[in-house]
């Protein structure tokens, strides 16, 4: 099934809103999980089973079949959802996006290309032209200056949250902290498509 | 070319050695028995490449990370935590400090302050202190050549700190990995690259400056190697004050 785009979603974050749904109730069933997030069957049990595949949450007593039946929280890791896929494995998408999110935060200034650097890890390689599209992005949207030499400035108070600002198919800036557009190539934000 | 670094590695930062000096204190420092403390310190002098290490370790460990600022407060470090959490902040000091302790400790995943010279109150590295004690977590403290003299005057922190690891100066394998991440389309002869190091004091930040200029001389006279014979008797960044913040566009 398609993913709907952020902004379209309400600024519900799914993954997140089922996870707090959780660490509320402790010992749960998908159903209660449902009735508390409004959320389709779908969402709750594909992501009910990738926590447990991941060892999150466990069996609790008799179960019939599949996901029907009690759960509990047996891994609490915090506030933030594990952002795991429906077979336990960790979603890898948006990683080089979160490095650099996290990486221009720790550096201040920089310029593209030391941003793609340092935002490198052993399983994510960061092209110096994302970079620099992403800064680009960001410096519309208001996160970050750009001085004349090229070097991009980011002040401490531009930091919305741990989430990173997506840029979106329809060239949106997408803060998932505020949950707000903070910039669009058309102008107007409009709320329809 | 050199049996260190692997494939995986190779356009990172992690070969530098400060990368994984830092990299292998964290990894120490999460791994040690109960009874050890676990508190790391990371110190040397600006410019020597402490914040990529800080930025690399930070990504591949999860951790959160906050910057100190002059003055800051109690309030001001519990604030900057939670929204790197992403908690709503309540409303007093003991309620955030228990905020900050339980996500670190359901977590697991530790916490690095870098600029920790920049807290002067007493009571501000006594919270630092106390959200050791109620998480358990690892902190990374970073700071300046004078922080373990500092941390030592601080009652009672000494002692709960696992390992003192003190910032290298760049030496010509950092220059030479520095050279192949930033400048990948230049060759440059070894002899120009030691003269560098050299020159740069064991600083990062000005091996750097020095890099992208041998760059720009290579672009000019279209180039794609460059020894210390080409090179000749052209200048080279040694000076005190960091370059890329000296001309600020003004």
């Amino acid at each position: 099934m398609a993913c709907k785009p952020m902004d379209k979603r309400k600024g519900l974050d799914t993954r997140q809103a089922v996870w707090d749904a959780i660490r509320e109730l402790k010992t749960f069933t998908v159903k209660e999980v449902r009735e508390e997030t409004l959320l389709g069957m779908d969402t709750v049990r594909d992501y009910v089973i990738g926590l447990h595949a991941a060892g999150y949450i466990g069996k609790e007593g008799f179960h019939v079949q599949g996901y029907a039946g009690q759960w509990n929280l047996v891994n609490d890791i915090g506030v933030e959802a594990p952002r795991v896929r429906k077979d336990g494995t960790p979603v890898t998408q948006g990683q080089g996006r979160e490095n650099m999110w996290n990486a221009m935060r720790i550096l201040r200034t920089f310029t593209a290309r030391e941003l793609a650097v340092t935002s490198r890890t052993p399983d994510c390689f960061v092209k110096e032209s994302t970079a620099a599209d992403y800064a680009k992005h960001l410096c519309h949207a208001g996160y970050l200056s750009k001085r004349p030499d090229g070097c991009y400035v980011m002040l401490p108070t531009s930091y919305t949250g741990p989430k990173a600002p997506m840029i979106q198919r329809t060239k949106r800036v997408w803060d998932p902290n505020q949950c707000k557009v903070r910039w669009q190539s058309t102008g107007e934000v409009s709320d329809d498509e | 070319m050199n049996g260190k670094i692997n494939s995986g590695l190779d356009l990172t930062t992690a070969p530098l050695a400060n990368v994984s000096l830092c990299e292998i204190a964290l990894a120490k420092a999460m791994d040690r028995p109960r009874h050890l403390p676990g508190m790391v310190c990371f110190y040397g002098p600006s410019g020597w490449g402490k914040s990529t290490a800080a930025t690399y370790v930070s990504l591949t460990n999860r951790a959160y990370y906050i910057q100190c600022q002059d003055g800051w407060i109690r309030k001001a470090i519990l604030v900057n935590i939670l929204r790197v959490m992403g908690i709503h902040p309540r409303n007093s000091i003991w309620e955030m400090t228990e905020q900050v302790c339980e996500q670190l400790a359901k977590s697991g995943r530790p916490l690095i302050i870098d600029e920790l010279d920049k807290l002067v109150e007493k009571k501000a590295v006594e919270l630092i202190r106390d959200i050791y004690e109620g998480s358990g977590a690892v902190i990374l403290l970073i700071g300046e050549e004078r922080l373990p003299d500092k941390l030592t005057r601080w009652e009672r922190f000494h002692g709960r700190i696992l390992d003192w690891v003190p910032a290298q100066p760049t030496d010509l394998e950092d220059c030479r990995h520095l050279k192949r991440l930033y400048h990948p389309g230049i060759e440059m002869a070894d002899d120009l690259l030691t003269r560098i190091v050299k020159a740069s004091k064991g600083s990062a930040r000005r091996v750097c400056v020095n890099l992208a200029r041998v760059e720009e001389f290579a672009r000019e006279t279209g180039a794609t190697e460059v020894s210390l014979k080409d090179w000749g008797t052209r200048t080279l960044f040694t000076g005190d004050a960091p370059a890329r913040r000296v001309h600020d566009g003004v």
